[in-house]
């Protein structure tokens, strides 16, 4: 572990260094093994922030819900700790033109190195990004890349747009014209809210992209501990957010099961 | 010194070592390839498997608990038939000896599973499992009643001639005389234990977290519960144990050994820890060294003299 550091309420950018992990797919995560005790007994799976293959430098932002994320925060710099990964399917990269960027909360952690390959690749990004207060949003010119823009969104007002981030997105659709928005929308954020951005985004006939959390036990696929509901041609069927996601065709995934 | 020898044999089941894994918690042995090579294991104990294709439990399936998991997957599993065609031939080709744990809602169904798999070389044995805590049909009503137990494994015995282990629920009060009448009925050897009923209730929503409001407890936290089982029933019955139930480090698997297991298998551990199989290994061979025993069997129920 190389470093520590609160960038909004309850929210931390951990900073692993030498983790050899190879390509790593924007949307794929890690699983850690927080200490090497029996409580917290699970490893917890976080999204990559971001990855340089290079450094073999490794940043996940995470936000403090409960034991295991309370630990994580108080670890020492020096700290050596368990990542297995990546792992799960990723955001899809390929054929997109204009990409928005929806990310509600600590769902913004995935958008971040996403929106950073995807500038890379020439694709031009948007990100909106939503939180309750300014407090719990990080700081106005933390950005994934100097040329993705961010558009902000508070429920009190106090940094962008007042209001919701779907409310913003809802708006951001009905202002400009569809050439000019986006032929992809990608989000993570609370199931309600993704919910949301779903219905939006297929209201404006615009495919979307979907990061599901769950709890997970094992991360790889074995334990189906961690199923959603999902269309599939053959009916509804369980697929396990590790393995089949933790992205999913937003128009596939059941919200209100 | 020699290395001490640490291979095992449960029925006709020949293991190199004997680590196994808990069924439910491996998969069918593909999903940790990358990670953990198979052939660390003694023996591949795969998913529970029904009839036909079951979809599980709605979620959420799992709740952690201290130094615990309870999970209510319900026997999600692609079937028999999917099993025999996609997952046997590639499990058959790693020279680890699988064992598919078997789920049915009545004797028939045990009895047509065992059947199906007869047929199938490359399972060298089969673990019947009546004793999941999570569907409502069928499994653990078996494990529940000693005579119907027993009832249950002498039809899937005269259908399966090779290796049959039978896994039992530790939710009974009279688990030894099961045992004993699983025993009679010819099973080859015992699994034991599967998970505790267990239950988490969410304070702010004043519900339990499960849907199916009670799932089956398994880690570190049930290892003395395990433990004890594993006493109990070797005191009592002579056909080989696999113990298992919160195994997380070598200590735990030497511990049951001590018990009275012939064998191990790990479960929920091998989620946080997927190089346990080599883990427990190396602890068990220097531990035979440092008290001097040169063949595993030696150890087997050494806390009872």
């Amino acid at each position: 572990m190389k470093s520590i550091d609160p960038t909004a309420r309850d929210c931390y950018l951990l900073e692993i260094e030498g983790v050899e992990l190879g390509p790593v797919i924007p949307g794929q995560f890690v699983h850690l093994r927080v200490l090497p005790a029996t409580d917290p007994f699970l490893r917890r799976p976080f999204s990559v922030h971001s990855y340089d293959t290079g450094n073999r430098l490794l940043s996940l932002l995470f936000q403090e819900r409960g034991k295991a994320t309370g630990i994580l925060k108080e670890l020492k710099p020096g700290t050596a700790i368990d990542v297995m990964g990546p792992l799960g399917n990723g955001f899809t990269l390929n054929g997109v033109a204009r990409a928005l960027l929806v990310g509600g909360g600590i769902g913004i952690a995935p958008l971040y190195y996403l929106g950073r390959r995807l500038r890379e690749a020439g694709v031009e990004t948007r990100m909106l990004a939503g939180g309750a207060t300014s407090l719990d949003l990080p700081a106005e010119n933390y950005k994934p890349h100097p040329e993705v823009q961010i558009l902000w969104s508070t429920e009190d007002g106090s940094r962008g747009y007042r209001g919701t981030v779907v409310a913003m997105l809802k708006e951001h659709l009905l202002k400009n014209p569809r050439e000019e928005t986006a032929d992809m929308i990608y989000s993570c954020g609370p199931t309600a809210m993704l919910s949301e951005v779903v219905k939006t985004a297929s209201n404006h006939r615009i495919p979307v992209e979907v990061s599901l959390e769950a709890v997970f036990a094992c991360g790889v696929g074995a334990c189906l501990g961690c199923v959603h509901p999902v269309n599939a041609r053959e009916g509804t069927r369980y697929l396990r957010v590790c393995k089949e996601g933790p992205v999913f065709n937003g128009k596939e995934v059941i919200f209100d099961a | 010194m020699p290395d001490p020898v640490i291979s095992v044999k449960i029925g006709d089941l020949q293991m190199k070592n004997p680590v196994m894994t808990a069924s439910g918690c491996y998969g069918y042995g593909e999903e940790y390839q990358d990670i953990v090579p198979l052939e660390a294991w003694g023996a591949v104990v795969v998913k529970g498997t029904t009839c036909a294709p079951r979809e599980g439990n709605p979620p959420p399936r799992l709740v952690e608990t201290p130094s615990g998991l309870i999970n209510s997957v319900g026997l999600h599993n692609p079937g028999i038939e999917t099993v025999i065609e996609r997952e046997l031939p590639r499990l058959g080709e790693k020279g680890v000896p699988v064992v598919v744990n078997l789920a049915g809602e009545s004797e028939e169904e045990y009895i047509y599973l065992a059947r199906r798999l007869e047929e199938r070389a490359e399972v060298e044995a089969v673990e019947l499992n009546i004793s999941c805590p999570n569907v409502k049909k069928g499994g653990i009503a078996f494990g529940s009643d000693a005579v119907s137990a027993g009832k249950l494994v002498a039809k899937v015995r005269e259908n399966f001639s090779r290796t049959l282990l039978v896994k039992l629920t530790p939710n009974v009060g009279n688990l030894p005389e099961i045992a004993g009448a699983v025993e009679k009925a010819g099973a080859d050897a015992l699994s034991l234990i599967n998970t505790l009923r267990a239950m988490v209730i969410d304070i702010h929503a004043q519900k339990p977290v499960l849907p199916a409001g009670t799932g089956g407890l398994s880690g570190p936290a049930i290892k003395p519960v395990a433990l004890r089982a594993v006493w109990e029933v070797t005191a009592s019955v002579n056909v080989p144990v696999v113990g298992m139930g919160g195994i997380f480090t070598p200590e735990d698997a030497i511990e049951f050994i001590l018990a009275g297991a012939n064998a191990v298998a790990v479960g929920s551990a091998i989620f946080v820890n997927p190089r346990i199989p080599a883990e427990i290994v190396e602890g068990i061979n220097s531990y035979m060294k440092q008290k001097g025993y040169e063949n595993i069997g030696e150890m087997v129920g050494a806390a009872r003299q």
